[in-house]
């Protein structure tokens, strides 16, 4: 009897033991989605690998064919419109969607050049329709 | 003994699983944050106000009201569940002019059929100061009929349990006596069961046809299907006929009935909730077993030989033993889970109860003793002060049911804890000077954005005794950012070295940077201090995609939201996206935007943000550590709006 009065009295003294309460962020989680992927083909005419730019600014054309820069920022995904990523030494600079863009950059210097071809809601499709990277130089000043 | 010490050990563990799971309970449907804030002074009318609940509220029966002091209602349509999340209701409002209003609530918990309700206020252009309703979070109280009918339907499933477990125990079934006894069990329980579901539906404060179609129609059918089963059960079993398999499907079905009361139990709203539900159906188990058992001895054996009332009261005190063990074992475990602190069990209604719980079962536990060790192995004997001792148990053990019968109807503390610290916990700061002069406290209450109370104690550095200054001011700076100025608030002296005031100089959420200026005489110390609001963490939408960057849409205001993604996903050198979008999903044209990188560990870093295009959509280069960092945003739209929110990103995971 003892026992069993003590193992309750136990019991009932861890009764009040216990951990505060944790907070939460009232996220909700969707399950992983499946970007549309897109056909177009996106390349970077100019400059051309390699190239020595003379002068404080690059001016950088990119080609597109299979689908068109849209202004248009839309959640509902359509594979032929969106716009371009252009990114300068792994940095993503203004584009404004359209095709061409005068870029600053330093001379004496070397720099890497990519594009993406993005949907119109900012975010890339899947597969990334990305160009290759290309490098050129500035002719010091 | 060995047995008695494997038992205890047993206790302990399941006492230890207890502490080792995750704390959440929460019975109740209870507000833990909303959107107004409580207090909050509000520079424009909300377009509505969202409530999260810490369970998920029936929309069908709950309700949000909002109305100013002269009780004028300003809702413009019905609460709904709001987008995302379950535990969200919503109320739309009309244009609110300047003035306090009153949000009122109710819900009822789609889990467990429990009501609540709250208030609180908050001003549109004003402080709510003179709202007339305080801000409260409750669950309503219950009513006596709530409790009669929880412990009939306790009393009625109990006995068929005890009874059907001595019937096959003691006597290899059900015998005439017995077989009457589970009759009136499942008798009391179909009253139980209705009386439970009738003050559910009344406390909801709808019609029987608004019941129908609600989480409280879905458990009414869940409760009505196994009494249905025993009452027939029992009705053949009257009648004579296949005694022992009618006896036990009774049996089960009072199971059964027992294991739909766990499911809409405090225990469906814990986590995990099906160990919890698990636990809370032993436990009901085993009393039925040990206590409904008891009432059968007590029926089964009058006018029965000596030694057949010797037999029974032997096999049933084994039986009573084992239902004891589970009683106190998962009691126990399901009081840890719910009761969480040793304040609670002394400090609330709940805890009061438990204690009170605990207090009648161990007289129990001790009368059970006397019976086992000194009573029944001197039966047929001592037969006359065993029955005495077996009705003074069920007189303690009706006292105990009741207790349960409350314990069910009242909300666990755990779940009062957030909305209670939501509501008080005020934004601290300390910090001394440069030249170690003076030490300071600033207490920022609420601490949210919009009006708060400031108070600043200032101590000297070394001797700690109060400093009287002949100014004291404070500067607020939300860095990075020229979407809101810099502002200074002059605080007044209210006792020796405290000085206060009630200001709005926190426009908006977000990390500030205080200074605190201190002129002694000649002299003046500056404090720097960093001050971080307490705000409603936003509901954030993740959608994850194979291959490519987690897209995070974080839900500002109802109207606003910030699309938010760091390419690539993972530490080190990123870019930050974000774009601003309205209702409609379009982009919200952007005066101008800054957002701050605090990283694991609470270095911040302002991050230099670029325009991507002329509306907006920006990106900023980052470099994310492992773990959880935070990003705090702020923007001005086109149309001079300010949109200020955050969202903690682990790059990767």
């Amino acid at each position: 009897m003892r026992t069993r009065a003590l193992t309750l009295a136990g019991a009932a003294l861890l009764t009040a033991c216990g951990g505060g309460t944790g907070t939460s962020i009232p996220t909700s989680t969707s399950s992983a989605a499946n970007r549309p992927a897109t056909s177009a083909q996106v390349s970077i005419v100019s400059p051309s690998p390699g190239a020595l730019i003379r002068g404080n600014t690059v001016h950088v054309a990119i080609a597109l064919s299979g689908a068109t820069i849209t202004r248009v920022y839309s959640t509902t995904i359509t594979p032929t419109l969106g716009h371009i990523h252009l990114y300068l030494d792994n940095q993503l600079i203004y584009m404004n969607y359209t095709l061409q863009q005068d870029v600053t950059v330093h001379p004496g210097l070397q720099y890497s050049l990519y594009a993406e071809f993005v949907a119109s809601d900012h975010f890339p499709f899947h597969p990334r329709d990305v160009t290759n990277t290309i490098f050129f130089s500035v002719a010091p000043s | 003994m060995k047995r008695l010490t494997l038992a205890g050990l047993a206790v302990l563990m399941l006492v230890g699983t207890a502490l080792a799971l995750p704390a959440r309970a929460s019975a109740h449907a209870l507000a833990q944050s909303s959107v107004p804030a409580d207090g909050a002074t509000l520079q424009s009318s909300p377009a509505d106000v969202t409530i999260t609940f810490g369970e998920t509220p029936d929309p069908s029966l709950s309700s949000i009201s909002v109305v100013d002091t002269s009780g004028t209602s300003w809702t413009a349509g019905p609460t709904v569940v709001n987008g995302a999340t379950s535990l969200q209701l919503r109320a739309p409002l009309k244009h609110l002019p300047r003035g306090s209003y009153t949000v009122t609530w109710r819900t009822v918990s789609a889990v467990d059929g429990h009501q609540a309700s709250g208030a609180f206020s908050f001003g549109v252009g004003v402080s709510p100061g003179s709202a007339k309703a305080t801000s409260s979070v409750a669950p309503t109280a219950p009513s006596p009929f709530a409790v009669v009918a929880r412990l009939l339907l306790f009393v009625g499933l109990i006995v068929v349990v005890g009874s059907v477990t001595l019937g096959f125990g003691a006597f290899g079934g059900p015998t005439p006596l017995l077989r009457r006894t589970i009759a009136a069990g499942a008798a009391v329980s179909l009253l139980g069961t209705a009386g439970v579901t009738g003050a559910q539906i009344s406390g909801a404060g709808v019609a029987l046809s608004g019941v129908l179609g609600s989480s409280l129609g879905r458990s009414l059918i869940l409760r009505g299907v196994p009494v249905l089963v025993l009452l027939v059960a029992t009705a053949f079993l009257l009648r004579g006929r296949w005694l022992r398999p009618l006896a036990l499907v009774a049996g089960v079905a009072a199971l059964g009935a027992m294991l739909v009361d766990a499911t809409n139990s405090h225990a469906a709203g814990e986590s995990p909730a099906t160990l919890n539900e698990f636990a809370q159906w032993l436990h009901i188990a085993a009393v039925g077993v040990w206590i409904g058992g008891l009432v059968a001895l007590l029926v089964s054996v009058m006018g029965a030989p000596s030694d057949q009332k010797a037999h029974a009261a032997r096999r049933f005190s084994k039986l009573a033993g084992i239902g004891l063990l589970v009683v106190a074992a998962t009691g126990v475990f399901r009081a840890v889970i719910e009761v969480q602190t040793w304040g609670n069990l002394v400090g609330t209604a709940f805890g009061v109860l438990v204690l009170l719980k605990i207090g009648l079962i161990v007289i129990l536990a001790g009368l059970g003793a006397i019976n086992r060790y000194r009573n029944v192995p001197n039966v047929p004997r001592m037969l006359h002060a065993l029955r005495r001792v077996v009705t003074t148990e069920v007189i303690v053990a009706l006292g105990a049911l009741t207790v349960a019968a409350a314990l069910v109807n009242v909300a666990p503390p755990a779940e009062y804890a957030p909305a209670a610290a939501q509501a008080v916990q005020p934004v601290v700061a300390s910090g001394s000077d440069f030249g170690t002069t003076v030490k300071v406290h600033l207490t920022v209450s609420p601490g949210t954005a919009g009006l708060d109370t400031y108070t600043l104690t200032v101590n000297d550095y070394d001797s700690g005794q109060p400093v009287d200054a002949r100014r004291v001011e404070l500067t607020f700076t939300l860095p990075n950012q020229t979407i809101i100025a810099s502002s200074n608030l002059l605080l007044s002296r209210s006792a020796s070295g405290v000085y206060n005031a009630r200001a709005a100089n926190l426009a908006v959420d977000g990390t500030w940077n205080v200074v605190a200026l201190i002129e002694q005489g000649m002299q003046s110390v500056e404090v720097p201090l960093t001050l971080t609001t307490r705000s409603t963490p936003p509901v954030v939408t993740v959608t994850p995609f194979t291959g490519l960057p987690t897209l995070y849409t974080i839900h500002v205001t109802h109207e606003r939201s910030a699309q938010v993604y760091i390419d690539p996903d993972k530490p080190g050198a990123t870019e930050f996206h974000v774009t601003f979008l309205d209702a409609r999903g379009n982009e919200i044209p952007i005066a101008s935007a800054a957002v701050s990188d605090t990283a694991p560990g609470g270095s911040r870093m302002n991050l230099t943000l670029r325009r991507l295009d002329s509306i907006g959509h920006f990106v900023a280069d980052a470099n994310v550590r492992t773990g959880s960092s935070r990003f705090d945003i702020i923007a001005s739209t086109a149309s001079g709006e300010v949109l200020s929110t955050y969202i903690e990103l682990s790059p990767g995971s």
